[in-house]
């Protein structure tokens, strides 16, 4: 699912194909294979045989605890609504289903489009099942759980385990090694196989009368969830196979549609699905549209002008002259001199960066209208989310914002390293420049930002950045968090890219000299593409701490998924103290989403090593 | 030469953004905002507060609240009128208080406090649920009372002497009295009627950071004792410890101790809470900002009412009938005679809503603190005709 | 400074055509070393130049500063007419006009053949996508490798690397091509490959200076053959000249080592 992600650009010529691959290598018999590896020296055996009981006396340690008698899981469960979106209403819970549909959707075309994935050998797959199994066996025999729920515990392991072993010897040793299934069938399969257990296994219960779990249907996970579950796994499925078997044509056009709605789809979810703005069509009708469309038809026509081949100086005079006009308008705002909509400022000052840009496309006509066509829909984008944000929310929701739990966990995470990453990739920029200004300016930025702790950053954003403001002018606290947190992560960005443009060899600098192009350009095309892919590695490793360390903004105050298992939980009055219980949950909530980030960036990192070499 | 240009554009394009940032909530009318700060320049702190508090609805649904600006402006400048302008109560929190202010499952913010901030709004709005809880830390709470983020501390904030003149807060009439006692395990031999002087040598456990903390010192070197003294981060910790035995006795408040008995005492063991008398008074109530005595006036009253109502037994089941048979004194209370209500600036049935929405004193307490054992009976927070503190002058 | 005589020993013809390059006493300094001493040099329309001499004499220093990958400090180099100077204009349509190839290639390794190929047309030359890529599969076909414009130069072997390289610098239409030791790179059975397309180059009329250590090749294309040591140009002559009868000590000596 996860390598379905748009940012690739390696194209499918260079992914490994199933029918491509060389065969695993052959294995031992499971006895000398034991043998081989783990009794191999009688050193070798004391060691294994210590390690294991150690593994055995913690795994059964662990086991013992979640499944003590002491433990109120029933608190947990009970709040798993409040952990995942603490106040978000309940009768709305369409609009969450409505906003995984949208990515299942993303998700299917994009992997389909992008014939994304790899393959796994037979051989893999059955040592998945057997482990899986195996693993459940010791862990089961080692808890207290009540005979009910372990034999259907262990019948499950022993159904995965028996599974391993029939494709082992099933297949044989040639055959094992040299099938492949491609990943996304695996996927894909395996969540078919989960949704449509849903109609079979209660997972989940969560009421509970006087702590007794209550075995009604219709509090049950498993089956109150069935019906929008199997929806998500049709359009995952079917999204996919239309991807898969779109003409090449309709490929082409789709792919930038897609990449743009991945970048677009956190604001989409978060402001317009999830938030439900109320439009005054009035508002809309007489300002909102009538200025989208002027900045789109004057920007146009002031864009065309200034692409002209041979403008030469003027038009970056004009450009320039824009930019002070726009940065006039900040200022103004900042002071308070004059009203403007905020959009209003945004859209002059990102006509005066196209207009700087403007040059770049001096060409033919249809060079031109390219640059013409991209301030539109840039533009049309800007404005329909700069109207969206400000409408008032149907909704009925009380606080500072209204989402809470792993969903403002979520949301802090992705905007922070959505908005740091064009901050931080500008500040390397600044830091590798010619000019000495810029290196210090933006030396002195990352130098002092990494000196500092996050955690003061958030209560500086928190508490303090309010009244520094200027009068009237305020932000809500997850508005000052999300700035603090971007602002400090920009400056850790900016060294990881910073790494990557280091590691770009000179004569790449020189090769785009020779051949006329741009110094923008060669940042651009050159430059930046490479040294981002160099960066990855750290850059997922940054992106995996981010989302790790948005558990601090629990100390300022804000209803994360962290704040609520540690502090809300504990104190309602029914489950008073239950918080080790919520503390296991979450562990395990953010390990799902930071060890599939992991994986995914060693799956890219393979990837796109095969274009470089 | 044209790219180091293109890189200075950019990086002043960076910069402006980031002041776009911390402007981000007031879009629409940040600008209409400043041009009404220029004409109200001498507008003292109540106008920035109106302002701030405006915006604070998040950066979210300014578009609309132009129109409330100018009128909250042209009304008066108290807190009363900003918040009958806003059409919502800005009321801070704590958020994890047991029985005090939580989330519940759902979501909504429940507990004694919580219905407080109701009682607030149902009295200054009409309508109990036109609340927005802001939850606050303990080292937040002051300065939101100050910026004018909150209208009103429903914060279990303890009434202290430095508070009330160096803080710059005003506290209204004591809701709850609280007061730190401690809890052993009966079995060690310690009963209700054990004292300080009892524990010589015993593991204490708090959490850090607190008066707490120093309260218990203070109480163990009055009695000429030694205790042993660890401190843990939060309460929840320090119970777990006393459940796993590393503490013989922990300390709090005693609302906080009834509550863990409530929920955590294991089977087959009891524990008991002592001295009768605390070793500390804490007497938590509303907390608002200092010099305005209009405001002032109104959260003091709707205390004094849900008081009041209790004294003469009006449930919020029953306000119609007290309204139309009950005594002089509630009728007056509820408007149905005199101008008691209006002359405050509130509506005239501001108090029957109070009552009829959140109840009276005694339904609030039992509906918050009941659940986690705590009782009115022969505590300081029965009413003062049953020998307890809870007492209200009378409306006329 | 001492230029033979054999400067003179260029045929009449050639003397006859229009200057294309004109260095006239080109200083380039590194810090306190003096990497290029006065360098005078001209080089006429479609002649083509080789350039000899022992590593470290200048030669690279020399072609860079022709195209302004490096600054020269003192003379004056004007190239079709125009002159290099700090004026942005002039060096960019200097590098418009003057190609040049490296010893390690660099190709982009981000982006396949074609997009290595189109991408300066496109965007420097403002050229429409399907002209440039039109031009690119006819400039790749030229080369000899008109099946690899989909894959990533990290595919190709050397030779075709270069040649793309080749094919990369030729697609922006340039007056001349200026060459760095093209060949010392690649295994010695690419190495004609390279040269094959270099000839087909300089039979086509292309303004060409390139530096070398391919005997064969110089004897066989060079118009004219330059000789540096130590920054300083110290013999020009005809390729027949040059390898039967040196003038300098210098070029004796140096012939005597690589022959
Ligand atoms: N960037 C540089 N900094 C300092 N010295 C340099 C630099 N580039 C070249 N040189 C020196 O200038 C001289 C000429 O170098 P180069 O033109 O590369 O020689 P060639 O190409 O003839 O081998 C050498 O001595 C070399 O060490
Ligand atoms: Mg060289």
């Amino acid at each position: 699912m996860e390598n379905s992600q748009p940012s690739l650009t390696i194209d499918d010529g260079v992914l490994p194909q199933a029918a491509a691959l060389p065969p695993e290598e052959p294995s031992l018999p499971p006895g000398e294979w034991i043998k081989k590896n783990l009794f191999s020296t009688p050193f070798n055996a004391v060691l294994t045989v210590v390690f294991g009981a150690i593994a055995l006396f913690f795994i059964d340690l662990f086991v013992d605890f979640v499944f003590s008698e002491e433990r109120r899981w029933n608190g947990t469960a009970t709040n798993l609504r409040l952990l995942m979106t603490q106040g978000y209403p309940e009768s709305q819970y369409i609009r969450i289903w409505v906003s995984v549909g949208f990515l299942a959707a993303l998700t299917g075309l994009c992997s389909g489009i992008w014939n994304a994935g790899d393959a796994v050998s037979m051989k893999r797959i059955s040592t998945w099942f057997m482990s899986t199994g195996a693993f459940g066996i010791i862990a089961i025999a080692l808890s207290p759980l009540d005979t009910g729920g372990k034999t259907t515990w262990f019948i499950a392991s022993a159904v995965s385990l028996a599974i391993g072993l029939a494709l082992w010897y099933g297949l044989g040793d040639q055959k094992r090694r040299s099938t492949f299934v491609r990943t996304p069938y695996l996927i894909y399969g395996a969540i078919a196989a989960i949704v449509a257990s849903l109609w079979v296994v209660p997972y989940g219960n969560y009421t509970f009368s006087d702590g007794v779990l209550t075995n009604e249907p219709d509090s049950i996970v498993a089956f109150t969830t069935r019906w929008p579950w199997l929806v998500m796994a049709f359009i995952l499925i079917g999204t996919y196979i239309a991807g898969r078997f779109a003409p090449a044509s309709a490929a082409r056009v789709f792919k930038p549609i897609l990449i743009g709605l991945w970048v677009l789809s956190p604001l989409i979810i978060v402001w317009v699905i999830l938030r439900d703005p109320e439009l005054d069509w009035d508002h809309v009708i007489s300002t909102d549209i009538p200025m989208a469309l002027g900045f789109i038809l004057i920007g146009g026509a002031l864009l065309y002008a200034l692409s002209k081949p041979g403008l030469g100086e003027i038009g970056k005079l004009a450009g320039f002259g824009l930019l002070l006009f726009a940065a006039f308008h900040w200022l103004a705002a900042f002071f308070g001199w004059y009203p403007m909509l905020q959009k209003a400022r945004l859209s002059f000052l990102f006509l005066a960066l196209f207009a700087m840009a403007a040059a770049n496309f001096a060409g033919d006509r249809r060079t031109r209208l390219q640059l013409v066509f991209g301030w539109g829909i840039f533009m049309a984008v800007l404005h329909y989310f700069a109207t969206m944000i400000n409408t008032a929310s149907t909704l009925e929701f009380r606080g500072d914002f209204f989402l809470g739990g792993y969903a403002l966990t979520l949301f802090v995470s992705v905007m922070t390293l959505m908005l740091s990453f064009p901050l931080g990739v500008m500040l390397a920029l600044a830091r590798t420049s010619r000019l000495p200004i810029f290196r210090l300016l933006s030396t002195v930025y990352i130098e002092a930002i990494r000196g500092v702790p996050l955690i003061t950053i958030l209560f500086f954003f928190s508490v303090v950045l309010n009244l520094f403001l200027p009068n009237g002018m305020s932000v809500s606290e997850t508005a000052a968090v999300v700035t603090g947190y971007t602002l400090f992560s920009a400056a850790y960005l900016a060294e990881n890219v910073r790494g990557g443009l280091q590691s770009i060899r000179r004569g790449q600098f020189e090769a785009a000299d020779a051949l006329g192009l741009t110094g923008s350009q060669r940042t651009g095309f050159i430059v930046l593409p490479q040294a981002l892919r160099v960066s990855i590695p750290p850059l997922v490793g940054q992106a995996i701490a981010t989302y790790k360390e948005t558990s601090l903004v629990a100390i300022v105050g804000l209803n994360d998924l962290t704040r609520i298992a540690n502090a809300i939980i504990p104190a309602q009055s029914e489950f008073l103290g239950v918080q080790m219980e919520n503390l296991i949950l979450i562990s395990f909530i953010y390990w799902v989403g930071a060890f599939s980030m992991s994986k995914y960036s060693q799956k890219l990192e393979r990837r796109l090593g095969v274009g470089e070499r | 030469m044209t790219m180091t240009l293109k890189r200075l554009l950019a990086l002043l394009a960076a910069l402006t953004l980031l002041v776009a940032a911390c402007g981000d909530s007031s879009d629409d009318d940040s600008a209409d905002g400043g041009g009404d700060d220029a004409g109200q320049d001498d507008g003292g702190s109540d106008d920035g507060d109106s302002d701030d508090g405006d915006s604070d609805d998040g950066g979210s649904d300014d578009g609309d609240s132009d129109d409330g600006d100018e009128v909250e402006l042209t009304q008066g400048d108290g807190v009363l009128a900003a918040v009958q302008a806003r059409g919502e109560l800005n009321c801070g929190v704590s958020g994890a208080a047991v029985a005090f202010s939580t989330l519940d499952a759902e979501g909504n913010m429940v507990g004694f406090d919580a219905d407080y901030c109701r009682a607030v709004a149902a009295a200054v709005l009409g309508d109990a649920e036109a609340v927005n809880f802001v939850e606050l830390t303990a080292a937040e709470r002051f300065t939101a009372v100050q910026t004018g983020d909150v209208d009103l501390l429903m914060r279990n904030t303890t009434w202290t002497q430095s508070r009330d003149t160096d803080v710059g807060m005003d506290f209204g009439p004591t809701t709850y009295y609280d007061g730190q006692q401690l809890m052993a395990r009966e079995g060690d031999g310690f009963s209700n009627a054990s004292g300080v002087a009892d524990i010589d040598g015993a593991v204490v456990c708090t959490n850090a950071g607190t008066t707490t903390e120093q309260n218990i010192s203070d109480a163990a070197a009055a009695a000429g004792i030694s205790i042993t003294l660890n401190t843990f981060e939060d309460f929840n910790i320090v119970t777990e410890n006393f459940i796993s035995g590393a503490c013989d006795i922990i300390t709090t408040d005693g609302s906080g101790l009834v509550g863990r008995k409530a929920e955590q005492q294991p089977d087959g063991e009891e524990w008991v809470i002592f001295p009768a008398t605390p070793i500390s008074k804490e007497p938590l109530g509303p907390t608002y900002g200092q010099n305005d005595s209009q405001w002032a006036d109104v959260i003091n009253w709707v205390v004094y009412a849900t008081i009041i109502a209790d004294e003469k037994g009006v449930t919020s089941g029953d306000v119609d009938d007290a309204l139309a048979n009950g005594d002089a004194e509630i009728v007056r209370l509820f408007g149905g005679e005199g101008e008691l209500q209006s002359a405050m600036g509130l509506s005239a049935d501001a108090f029957f809503q109070v009552i009829s929405q959140v109840g009276n004193y005694d339904e609030i307490y039992a509906r918050n603190l009941n659940p986690v054992g705590l009782t009115r009976d022969g505590s300081a927070n029965a009413a003062w005709t049953a020998g307890g503190l809870i007492f209200a002058p009378p409306a006329r | 400074m001492s230029i033979s005589d054999a400067t003179t020993a260029v045929s009449e013809e050639l003397a006859s055509r229009d200057d294309m390059i004109v260095c006239t006493g080109v200083d380039k300094w590194y810090g306190d070393f003096q990497a290029l001493k006065g360098v005078t040099a001209t080089v006429k329309e479609q002649e083509v130049v080789v350039v000899l001499g022992p590593s470290g004499s200048g030669k690279s220093t020399w072609i860079r500063c022709i195209n302004r990958l490096e600054q020269h400090q003192g003379g004056s180099i004007v190239v079709d007419g125009v002159e290099l100077t700090n004026d942005v204009r002039n060096i960019e349509k200097i590098r418009s006009e003057v190609g040049m190839v490296f010893q390690q290639f660099n190709l982009f390794p981000h982006l396949t053949v074609r997009d290595n190929v189109t991408l300066a047309p496109k965007w420097v030359k403002k050229q429409p996508k399907d002209q440039a890529e039109d031009k690119a599969m006819e400039l790749l076909t030229q080369m000899g490798i008109p099946e690899q414009a989909e894959k990533y130069p990290g595919q190709l072997s050397g030779g075709q690397q270069q040649r793309v390289a080749i094919a990369r610098s030729l697609a922006m239409e340039p007056r001349v091509m200026l060459f760095d030791e093209p060949t010392s790179a690649l295994d010695p059975e690419m190495i004609k490959e390279v040269l094959d397309v270099m000839k087909d180059l300089a039979r086509s009329g292309m303004t060409m200076i390139v530096v070398t250590h391919e005997m064969g090749f110089a004897r066989e294309v060079a118009d004219r053959i330059i000789f540096m040591e130590s920054g300083e140009i110290v013999e020009v002559g005809t390729p027949e000249h040059f390898f039967t009868n040196p003038t300098e000590d210098r070029t004796k000596l140096f012939l005597s080592q690589i022959l």
